[in-house]
């Protein structure tokens, strides 16, 4: 974390630079006043997006959703992977564990890809800041066009790489 | 933005009030996580904006236009789909960039194809994969995944047009 906050600081002060070169003072205030302006607008909306997230956590315990899934392969078990990474709140520390257990306890692979998938582009806690920041028109357009995506990954997967439940990558678990 | 803050406030009373059903100190204990984990993040927020602000300013909007436009076709995709995979950073960071791109006049279908690359492709996740599924895992994910950032873009090209 405090790596890339020193990288993401580190660009900051770059793009500041650029900015000075690129159009004196004038731009490099404007770069802040822009800073400020999207964040002005987008205060309300992170603070409600965190709480979400907070409450999807204590009400959706990761244990639920592995005894959810456990165990669980074919297009059933693909389709409520998708469903399950939709309804996972938190970032990969919290759902790769998740991932770890039911691989071990026999998902498929189709169903870990759904899974992953749909933590990717169904993640429910995290789109009200993608149409906080996008708008609701480019978020209905990407929802649309990445509604398939779990299905089809899991389905793919298992093609490509299915087997047994809980055969193949789970071995190469350290 | 206004619509959208009601909303996500009508979603957090209604998940207060079932945490509250379950147990009297669960709505307390979500809220305590949320606002924990913003004020962890708030440092990484603020640099982010910032970051974001100065993209906007610095990146001509010729060049977007011409490279992220709606106009910049495969080419435009193939770019957002590849610039939104390297990311390796939180949607925190990665949607005011993302909101930085919309502004200087990246198209609807470079921006899919960047956010879903973001989402599929994103190089932040690679060590807990890693980690907990192995190297082989990873290989195969990232065979499956390979395709849809890309056709996401196409398929918003078709939805949205030139």
């Amino acid at each position: 974390m405090l790596g890339v906050v020193r990288v993401l600081a580190a660009l900051t002060v770059a793009l500041g630079v650029v900015a000075y070169i690129q159009g004196g003072w004038s731009l490099w205030f404007q770069g802040l006043a822009n800073a400020a302006r999207t964040l002005y607008g987008a205060a309300g909306l992170l603070v409600l997006a965190f709480v979400i997230s907070g409450l999807m956590e204590v009400l959706i315990p990761p244990p639920a959703i592995r005894k959810w899934l456990g165990g669980k392969s074919g297009v059933r078990g693909i389709m409520l992977g998708g469903a399950a990474g939709a309804l996972t709140p938190g970032g990969p520390y919290v759902y790769y564990p998740i991932c770890m257990n039911l691989y071990r306890n026999g998902a498929g692979t189709g169903t870990i890809m759904a899974y992953l998938a749909g933590k990717g582009v169904w993640d429910l806690a995290r789109l009200p800041l993608e149409i906080g920041f996008f708008g609701g028109r480019f978020t209905a357009v990407r929802l649309a066009v990445t509604a398939l995506v779990p299905l089809a990954a899991g389905l793919l997967g298992n093609y490509l790489f299915g087997g047994p439940p809980g055969r193949g990558a789970g071995g190469d678990t350290p | 933005m206004r619509q959208t803050i009601g909303m996500l406030a009508v979603i957090a009373l209604a998940l207060s009030l079932a945490a509250r059903w379950r147990n009297p100190d669960l709505a307390t204990r979500g809220w305590k996580t949320g606002l924990h984990s913003l004020r962890r993040q708030l440092p990484l927020l603020a640099i982010a904006f910032t970051l974001a602000g100065y993209l906007e300013a610095v990146l001509p909007r010729d060049f977007i236009r011409s490279w992220m436009g709606a106009g910049a076709g495969l080419s435009g995709i193939l770019l957002g789909s590849v610039a939104g995979g390297l990311l390796p950073l939180g949607p925190y960071i990665v949607f005011p960039m993302g909101a930085a791109l919309q502004a200087g006049g990246a198209g609807i279908p470079t921006l899919v194809a960047f956010v879903t690359g973001w989402m599929l492709w994103g190089t932040g996740k690679l060590a807990f994969e890693f980690a907990t599924l192995g190297p082989a895992f990873t290989l195969r994910r990232m065979v499956v995944y390979l395709v849809f950032p890309p056709l996401a873009g196409m398929l918003a090209y078709l939805i949205t047009g030139p």
